[in-house]
């Protein structure tokens, strides 16, 4: 009897894979692979090292003493089928301060892809949800108090060209609604536009490079000098917002 | 004989053991949640609060209040969310137009009653708060209010044994973090229900208005009813009730949160409900008696370009009116609310 039941259960689950496996698109190889996905702040090609005195394309000094993001959605694409094949991470507040949060593992059952794709950013309704915990805990500093909403993404550091008396510069760039928003998706080519064939005993590293340069001089021209922060939704907090977009390039991908 | 005491010792010590270990487990249970119901007073809508996403239990209530009264939420002990938030007040400051903070600091606004929160999508004067769990997260970080920092305020509670047993019983386990910090005081907060003035027990039929209030009533509904709605004696929209600009604080409203010029010195309209206890008026609390109010829409009201439409030509108030109008509004105080156990400091 009980036996019985085990070929039974057997048999159900076969045919729910069976069923899962129609609904799927016919890319599946039916074998799991996984994808480690870093995200490596750099200037001018180098890893950015904080408080070491870097120069803008305006000519202006600038050191860097904090930089943070949320990435979400992150998942890789095979653009010729315009197919997600690997599944999403959801919320993640990566600091450049914290190694370990600059790297994400994704599994996924399909072994060719050329692109990779994620957003930066809250989405308007984990903005308007009240209290939250884990990345998106008000704690970590990413979150206004005085006007509800998630901090997307913030650069600080110190340059002679702020006209703040401390000398300082703070971007913190948020805004979740309507025109202000400034949640980005972004969508990153392998480079060459290559195809990337996974193996399923071997492990892939995309290594993606996030520029700081870009926050100045990217989509939009925003020197220090005219503007040394940003604490509030807004038009120039849009302007920032298309310059991070910006600044993410596929650096390398390597097979161990 | 000698193998009898011993089983007798043996089975004294079993028993002496499985008492203290059931006494044990006693201590160590966590005590069943009682669920508190949320009951919604006739006539009012549903409410804007989710409960289902945080649902009231009288332990969740009871550790929301004792943060609301714990001075340690402040940077230096001394400014609970109490103390600009006075029972006696119906939670707003008692004869205050600015609030006191942090180092002898003052609010630039004046501090709201609490009561019938579940209702407000948008909290704060400039609407930038849009939920009621986020909001204690203002004052207690803001410089001139509570100062501290939410980590710190976390590591006070951690350390607090008191604390550490409530959350485990309210939440499962012992880990305290804003979140849940913030939800036990929404289930204080969204519990001030106030909706047993006067007015109230009338619209019950347990009452009836005096002439005076009767005819004040009557004026109310006519010329102050569209913003001030019923029941909660507010539409909860922002406007521009013109009020010239206080040029030391020069507080645009708003267009501090939207951007937005249409927004300009446009406000939230507060609720009428315990008027008479929540004065002075305003958002910088510039008017000393619901009279004064009254006169500067008579005719004290400064157009400009985002004035609302409904005030921008002045409200026509007889000296008659206003004395009903006044006695009306004396029927919207709620003794029952503010003597309310229940939202009381513990003694």
């Amino acid at each position: 009897m009980k036996a019985g039941s085990g070929y039974i259960l057997c048999a159900f689950l076969f045919l729910l894979c069976g069923c899962q496996k129609e609904l799927k698109n016919d890319n599946s190889t039916g074998k799991s692979y996984t994808v480690h996905i870093v995200f490596q702040p750099v200037v001018q090609g180098q890893p950015l090292v904080f408080n070491q005195p870097y120069t803008n394309a305006f000519g202006e000094d600038y050191t860097v003493t904090a930089f943070r993001f949320y990435v979400s959605a992150l998942s890789l694409k095979n653009n010729n089928t315009g197919l997600p094949v690997a599944g999403e991470v959801k919320y993640r507040l990566a600091d450049a301060a914290i190694g370990n949060t600059l790297s994400f593992t994704v599994s996924t059952d399909q072994n060719i892809f050329n692109g990779l794709s994620f957003q930066i950013g809250v989405d308007s309704i984990d903005n308007v949800s009240g209290a939250r915990s884990g990345d998106l805990d008000p704690a970590k500093g990413m979150f206004w108090t005085w006007n509800s909403g998630y901090i997307m993404a913030k650069l600080e550091g110190a340059s002679s060209y702020s006209v703040v008396p401390d000398g300082n510069f703070t971007y913190h760039i948020g805004g979740f609604s309507g025109e202000n928003q400034t949640i980005r998706s972004i969508l990153l080519s392998t480079p060459q536009n290559q195809q990337i064939t996974l193996k399923d005993d071997r492990m892939i590293t995309i290594l993606v490079n996030g520029d700081i340069d870009k926050w100045f001089h990217g989509a939009h021209a925003l020197s220090i000098a005219s503007n040394a922060f940003v604490h509030s939704p807004g038009s120039l907090a849009k302007l920032y917002a298309d310059n991070y977009a910006a600044m993410f390039s596929i650096a390398s991908i390597t097979e161990e | 004989m000698m193998q009898r005491t011993v089983i007798s010792i043996l089975i004294v010590l079993l028993g002496g053991f499985l008492f203290l270990e059931a006494c044990k487990k006693q201590e160590d249970a966590t005590p069943a949640l009682i669920p508190l119901q949320f009951t919604v007073p006739s006539g009012f809508p549903e409410p804007v609060y989710k409960f289902e996403n945080n649902p009231l239990t009288q332990q969740g209530f009871a550790l929301g209040k004792k943060l609301f009264f714990d001075g340690r939420l402040s940077k230096d002990g001394n400014f609970p969310c109490a103390s600009c938030h006075q029972q006696f007040a119906a939670f707003a400051t008692f004869d205050h137009p600015f609030s006191h903070g942090f180092n002898n600091q003052f609010t630039t606004r004046n501090a709201p009653g609490l009561f019938n929160v579940a209702w407000m999508k948008e909290l704060h004067w400039d609407g930038g708060i849009n939920h009621i769990e986020v909001q204690p997260l203002a004052p207690i970080v803001a410089e001139n209010e509570m100062a501290e920092t939410i980590d710190n305020v976390i590591a006070k509670l951690k350390d607090d044994v008191a604390y550490r047993q409530m959350f485990k019983t309210v939440f499962g386990n012992e880990e305290i973090n804003s979140q849940r910090m913030l939800k036990a005081l929404t289930q204080f907060v969204a519990m001030l229900v106030s909706a047993d003035s006067k007015y109230d027990k009338v619209k019950r039929g347990a009452a009836s208005f005096t002439e005076a209030e009767e005819a004040g009533y009557q004026v109310f509904q006519v010329k102050c009813a569209a913003c001030h709605t019923e029941p909660l004696f507010t539409d909860n929209s922002f406007r521009n009730t013109g009020l010239p600009v206080n040029d030391i604080v020069k507080d645009i409203g708003r267009m501090r949160i939207t951007g937005n010029a249409a927004d300009s010195l446009k406000f939230k309209v507060p609720s009428l409900r315990n008027v008479f206890l929540t004065f002075p008026y305003g958002h910088d609390g510039r008017f000393y008696s619901v009279g004064a109010v009254i006169d500067h829409y008579r005719s004290a009201v400064v157009n400009g370009p985002t004035t609302d439409p409904l005030v921008k030509d002045k409200i026509t108030i007889s000296d008659y009116e206003k004395q009903d109008l006044l006695s009306f509004l004396r029927t919207l105080t709620d003794s029952a609310f503010i003597g309310d156990k229940r939202f009381a400091q513990a003694e």
